[in-house]
Formats: structure tokens, C-alpha cells, sequence
């Protein structure tokens, strides 16, 4: 149907978009398996792990989507990006503010955010690592920047209390 | 058996699971994401392979990975099993308790986490399952060379989590899945554990995986 | 030989509504050392012994609701 929508190969079970594949997981498994990473590396790592894992994962799904809409404006990539993020089930983001040099997104929702929540009420420190990377990666994707010349960070998150989850990216 | 796997399969992947206006997959109970395997596996593997260095902590490496896997089954699958969904699809089909565990696999395999198939079912003793494509796997020898020991966390966790839904648990009784209930089972003395005994990360044909109650 | 290190891990062992498996992985985790299976063995260095405190307050603060 859409672009945004993943193939299914019923007698393989996979499901696949931009060739990478795509699996259904809950918030539990989420929440549960990003705590044992920062269990097992400690909060710092594990937070450039699961960013780095994430545009790593968003950047060449983006790129394969992309590609099969040349035409299409640095804006458009990016509203294909939130709507691939939302209708994924990561939350809906407006990236309207990001450019080619950067700025910030705004999740009116985040299911890391909700998750942790959920699972475990309020959290000591951001949580939104995935998204922090898929957009990082969207942008590079988008923009065809080169990973090293991005930052990203969220600078206030839902589960730590606030009104929304703020994510910034900075190109260097 | 009653259980028509290919009928589940269709009508789970048409159910159009996405997300709604919210960006959000609330479903059974839950939220859902279709996620990006490269995702998981990174993040996994790349903290596997770190306490990897320090061998006393391999096994507490393994044991949050595969507990995952036990949240995911009692969660998802068990949120499924009580879901209208499944009331409409696959509760027809069921006749005997060992039918629900075949039902469940048949959902799975509209999870995108490779084809799992029942190879062998003791009622109320041990479950054997094999998984051709296995995300993990895959993922693992797309990536690193090939492993020494077997890499499909998730499916080992998943696949006991089953058999403790089922048989030290009750899932088809539609219990609240609630955390002391989660406690109740998987505290239980007689619980399953699961554990992969073939594995494509090492060279294995296929991965397999045996779930049995703790000696 | 770990007196303090043995009580922390009891605790978290211990604790009300736990999966101590569970628990004690995190811990062993968090401390970077197999705590919950050498803790008898190793001394109470009073760095490591603060630390496991710290490991064991989180886990026992957050909880494990599934
Ligand atoms: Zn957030």
C-alpha cells in the first residue's frame, strides 16, 4: 500500500521495508531489554549505543525509501520520516523545525517515553534513545550528510515529567 | 490437529496493525511497535559481546536478555490470547490445551520474527520449536563471524514463556496479566526455562529451541 | 571476607515482590562483578561496597513491575 507499510513474506515470516527487516515487539520487551542495556554498560554507554544503533537501523531503510521518490524535497523526506515514525508505532513527531543544518523535534507522543511510564513511572533520565538515533538518521538519510557530522541529544523527555519529549540534533 | 495455521496467518497480517493518529500501536493490552531488527540486535549483541570480556558476567548478560523474553511472551502472547481477535480467528479452532500453543505459534509467524514451527509438544513437559530466519541469528551472521555459542535471546525466553502461560499459568482461564501474576508464574519452582540448542549464528541449519521445567 | 557485600546481595535477594534471578543479574551487572556468586569470597573494599550499595537501592527502588 503505502511506502511506509513492510512487505510481508507469509511463508517466511519476514517482514521487510527498504530491505531491512522490521519485527513486531511491545513496549515491555522494549523498556525491558533498553534497562538491561543500561544495566550491563552503565547509563552513558548505553545511551550512545542505542542513538548510534538507531540511525544505524533508520539511516540505509530511509535511504532505500527515498530512493524510490527522487523528486521529493528535503521537507518531504522528512514528513515521509514522521510518518514512517508514527506509523511504526514510535510516537508523532513534528519535525517541521528540522533543516539541513539541524534543529529540534518535538514528540507530542513517544512509546519510549509512555513505556517507561507504564512500566516503571518516572524515569531519572531521558529515555528516548531510538528516536534521538532515527531522526539523526532520517536527517543524514534525507539531507545525504555524512553520520560523523551529527549530534543529537533530547534535551527534555516525557518520562522524566515533562510536557513532551524535545529532541535535538546539531550538525557540525 | 484443528488448527489451520495458513487461515490465522492471513487473517492476523490484515488485521492493518499501524499506528493511529497518536504515532502509537495500542493493542492487547499493550503498545506495539514494528521495530527494526538491526536495532535489537545491535544493542544485544554489542552488550553480549562486551561482557564477554569479563566471563563471570556472561550468564547475567544471557539471563536479562532471555527475561526479556519472558515479558514479551507473558505480555504479547499472553495479551493476545485473551484479545477478541483471538476469540474471532483461532478460538474455534482449539480444541485441547496443546492446541493454544499451536494457535500462538501461528500468530508468530505474522511477527516478522522468522517461521517458527512446533516440532514437538509434551503436554505440560517440554516444548520443542524450531525457527527457520530467525531475526537474531540472521542479524548475528550478518554482522560478526560466526558465534560460538547460540545468539536468539528473544526466541529462548519467548518459547518458555509460552509453556509458563500455559501450564504453570493458565492463560486459557483469561487471568489478569497483571505483575503479581507475572510473579506467581515465573517465581513458580516448576517453571520452564528455555534453552536453544541449535542455533544458525553457529553454524547450524536452523535454530531450535527446547523448553522444559527446571529440574 | 565480604560481610557487607554478602548482606547487600541477601537483600536484593530478598526483596519484597523480586524475581531474584532477576535482581541479581542486575546487581552483578551494575557492579561489574558476579556478586551474587562471589560476594562471600571477596573483601568489602569500601569503593566496591559503595558502589553495590548504590546498584542495590535502584533495584530495589524501581522495582521489576512486569
Ligand atoms: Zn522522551
Amino acid at each position: 500500500m503505502s511506502a511506509e507499510r513492510p512487505d510481508f513474506d507469509a511463508g517466511r515470516n519476514l517482514l521487510l521495508l527498504g530491505e531491512r527487516r522490521i519485527i513486531f515487539h511491545c513496549h515491555h520487551y522494549n523498556l525491558f531489554l533498553q534497562r538491561s542495556i543500561e544495566d550491563g554498560l552503565g547509563p552513558e554507554e548505553a545511551t550512545r549505543l542505542q542513538v548510534a544503533a538507531a540511525m544505524e537501523s533508520a539511516r540505509p531503510l530511509l535511504t532505500k525509501l527515498y530512493a524510490k521518490e527522487p523528486e521529493l524535497a528535503l521537507v518531504d523526506k522528512l514528513l515521509l520520516a514522521q510518518r514512517l515514525f508514527g506509523s511504526l508505532g514510535f510516537g508523532q513527531a513534528d519535525c517541521t523545525d528540522l533543516t539541513a543544518h539541524g534543529g529540534q523535534i518535538r514528540l507530542l507522543t513517544s512509546h519510549y517515553a509512555i513505556g517507561w511510564l507504564a512500566k516503571w513511572g518516572t524515569a531519572s533520565r531521558p529515555v528516548c534513545h531510538f528516536p534521538v538515533g532515527f531522526w539523526m538518521g532520517a536527517l543524514c538519510a534525507a539531507a545525504e550528510l555524512p553520520p560523523e557530522r551529527l549530534q543529537g541529544r533530547e534535551l527534555s523527555c516525557h518520562a522524566q515529567g515533562d510536557a513532551r519529549c524535545l529532541l535535538e540534533i546539531e550538525v557540525l | 490437529m484443528a488448527i489451520d495455521e495458513q487461515k490465522i496467518i492471513e487473517a492476523v497480517s490484515q488485521l492493518g496493525i499501524s499506528g493511529n493518529e497518536e504515532g502509537l500501536i495500542p493493542a492487547f493490552g499493550l503498545y506495539l511497535t514494528q521495530h527494526m531488527a538491526d536495532y535489537y540486535n545491535r544493542i544485544s549483541f554489542a552488550m553480549a559481546h562486551r561482557l564477554e570480556r569479563t566471563p563471570e558476567l556472561i550468564d547475567d548478560g544471557q539471563t536479562l536478555l532471555m527475561e526479556a523474553g519472558h515479558g514479551c511472551a507473558f505480555h504479547t502472547f499472553g495479551g493476545i490470547m485473551k484479545s477478541a481477535e483471538w476469540d474471532a480467528v483461532v478460538r474455534p479452532m482449539l480444541q485441547t490445551k496443546e492446541d493454544w500453543v499451536y494457535g500462538m505459534t501461528a500468530v508468530v509467524n505474522t511477527f516478522g520474527w522468522g517461521r517458527w514451527a512446533v516440532r514437538d509438544l509434551v503436554p505440560g513437559q517440554r516444548l520443542v520449536v524450531t525457527v527457520q530466519d530467525s531475526y537474531e541469528a540472521a542479524g548475528y551472521l550478518r554482522d560478526y563471524p560466526r558465534s560460538a555459542s547460540p545468539r536468539c535471546y528473544l526466541a529462548t525466553g519467548g518459547v518458555a514463556g509460552l509453556m509458563n502461560l500455559l501450564y504453570v499459568g493458565d492463560i486459557t482461564q483469561g487471568p489478569e496479566l497483571s505483575d503479581a501474576y507475572y510473579k506467581q508464574v515465573f517465581r513458580s519452582p516448576s517453571r520452564f526455562v528455555g534453552t536453544e540448542v541449535l542455533c544458525r549464528a553457529v553454524g547450524d541449519p536452523l535454530c531450535l529451541f527446547i523448553a522444559q521445567r527446571l529440574p | 571476607m565480604g560481610v557487607r557485600l554478602v548482606e547487600i546481595v541477601e537483600r536484593v535477594k530478598n526483596r519484597p515482590g523480586g524475581l531474584p534471578g532477576v535482581d541479581l543479574a542486575r546487581l552483578n551487572l551494575k557492579v561489574g562483578k558476579a556478586l551474587s556468586r562471589l560476594a562471600a569470597v571477596m573483601a568489602d573494599d569500601p569503593v566496591l561496597v559503595a558502589c553495590a550499595e548504590r546498584a542495590a537501592k535502584e533495584i530495589i527502588s524501581e522495582g521489576d513491575t512486569q
